[in-house]
């Protein structure tokens, strides 16, 4: 996620979408915990800057743009699929059986990305970018569209957050 | 796990998301990239991928790189960037109504391109006769999809001015209410203890256009926000959104509703739909459907109308095997490109 992120060379579709689709997928499906939504939410992300190639200056303002591009697309695809994640009470829908299953049976790691998954959306999408997107604070407010001050108070409220949702899991 | 510190946690985080996100998507799972068109200007239609949702797991990957192709070659759609309109100088004597204490959308950021436009500015083809002392700024990059203006005093976004250029599934689709479900944090920057409640919803001619309008409040743990809308969901597609905590801010989104000119619609079908399928005939490759639109704020309370459109659905756009039935129950949400179906969201399918 951050290869591009200081890229000021001229935009370079091609490069872009083999440095980002990958990356960009991964972030998708830590947002909405479906491979197969993330890879749809990354592919209109491409299209529309795709369409929009000539108001973005460089690869930064493109990786910009499809952070948020795929966070905002994020937001929709969970809009969509709010009422059976209502009834689902969030539980967490596995994406590949057998690689989740592998996944899960690393205890530690299946807490924590259980306990994220019940988080309130904003809090994950700053605990996501963060700390698997290894974005700063500035960089997060840009994708999200909130003031820095509140990635850094929703940063903290959401790792109390957690650690209430871990310590009721134990 | 729960006695670990802060920077254990951290690390924990990190190390837990890295290895499930490697392990879910490997490098080698990247699509390759599509022939991109090189012409300067041209258009591309944009193809939803839902339906992909519906193919066979092992031809996933393989459907995706096609559908991208597919999403570039393709043209003909009237999605070209809006034009940045230049100011005209001519002032509309409306007096703007009290100022907000926070009016920006939930996506706002302070970026800007162009020069700020003020008294009849011209908005992504739309005219919008400003109040006095009112200017547009163009911050194209805040919804992907959508060109933005923010309208209000120095550049404020007293109210939020969207042309949604990208049809389909992330398209124009309005920030609807729906119970619970509804980001709450978007709006209030935090956990709204309850959601949101819907105050009106109908539909209403704005600026020459059938408009759909919606007002509801959330209450946020720092008050109650007041958040309106118009929005016009046919080609070109257009939204009018306000967000405050000054409930009076709704005057201000009907000063500017007033104020505006929408150019004509191009295309026949909405670009979204939804409601309960009345009646289906098998036809050809799919189903012709009657479906009679339900609007509301929940999914459990939509409010029935009495527009019926008749839709084409190709089996492409279903679940293999999937038969429309449960007539009168059946709920779907359709997106178009304006003359056809092109994906169908079942909730909870």
């Amino acid at each position: 996620m951050t290869t591009a992120s200081h890229d000021t060379s001229p935009l370079d579709l091609d490069r872009l979408y083999a440095e980002q689709w990958a990356p960009l997928v991964r972030l998708g499906a830590l947002l909405v915990d479906d491979v197969g939504a993330a890879e749809d939410v990354v592919q209109d992300a491409f299209v529309s800057l795709y369409r929009r190639q000539d108001s973005l200056r460089n690869g930064y303002a493109a990786s910009a743009y499809l952070r948020s591009a795929v966070v905002n697309g994020c937001r929709s695809a969970l809009r969509h699929r709010g009422v059976v994640r209502r009834t689902m009470h969030l539980v967490a829908t596995p994406s590949d059986g057998a690689d989740r299953a592998r996944f899960e049976a690393v205890t530690d790691d299946a807490q924590l990305m259980s306990a994220l998954r019940q988080l309130p959306h904003q809090m994950r999408e700053v605990l996501v970018l963060r700390h698997w997107g290894a974005l700063t604070e500035a960089e997060i407010a840009e994708s999200l569209g909130i003031p820095a001050g509140t990635v850094k108070s929703t940063s903290s409220r959401a790792l109390s957050r957690l650690r209430e949702i871990l310590g009721g899991q134990s | 796990m729960n006695a670990m510190s802060d920077e254990q946690l951290d690390q924990a985080l990190g190390q837990a998301m890295q290895r499930q996100s490697l392990q879910d998507i490997p490098a080698t799972r990247t699509p390759p990239a599509p022939p991109w068109a090189t012409e300067a200007g041209r258009t591309v239609t944009y193809v939803p991928a839902k339906s992909r949702r519906w193919l066979h797991a092992g031809i996933g990957v393989a459907a995706a790189a096609a559908v991208v192709t597919a999403v570039v070659l393709a043209t003909g759609h009237n999605g070209s960037p809006a034009p940045g309109g230049t100011p005209t100088g001519s002032t509309v004597p409306t007096t703007p109504s009290s100022p907000t204490t926070d009016a920006t959308g939930p996506t706002e950021t302070p970026a800007t391109t162009d020069a700020p436009q003020s008294g009849t500015a011209t908005l992504g083809g739309a005219t919008v006769a400003l109040p006095t002392g009112w200017s547009a700024v163009h911050r194209p990059n805040i919804l992907a999809g959508a060109d933005t203006w923010c309208l209000g005093e120095g550049g404020n976004c007293r109210v939020t001015f969207h042309r949604h250029d990208v049809v389909g599934y992330g398209g124009p689709e309005p920030e609807v209410p729906t119970g619970t479900t509804v980001a709450t944090s978007k709006y209030c920057g935090t956990d709204a203890p309850v959601g949101p409640v819907l105050i009106d919803s109908r539909t209403s001619t704005v600026g020459g256009r059938e408009a759909e309008y919606r007002k509801w409040t959330l209450d946020c743990p720092t008050g109650t926000l007041t958040i309106a809308q118009y929005v016009l969901p046919s080609a070109p597609a257009y939204e009018i959104f306000v967000k405050s905590d000054y409930a009076p801010v709704v005057t201000d989104l009907e000063t500017i509703a007033k104020a505006t000119t929408f150019p004509a619609a191009t295309g026949g079908l909405r670009y979204y739909d939804q409601g309960h399928v009345e009646s289906a005939t098998a036809v050809g490759d799919g189903y012709d459907i009657v479906l009679r639109r339900y609007t509301g704020s929940d999914v459990n309370d939509w409010v029935a109308t009495d527009v019926r459109t008749t839709y084409h659905l190709t089996t492409t756009l279903l679940p293999p095997g999937y038969v429309i039935g449960n007539l009168g129950r059946e709920v779907l949400q359709l997106y178009t490109d304006g003359t056809a179906a092109t994906s169908v969201v079942i909730p909870g399918g």
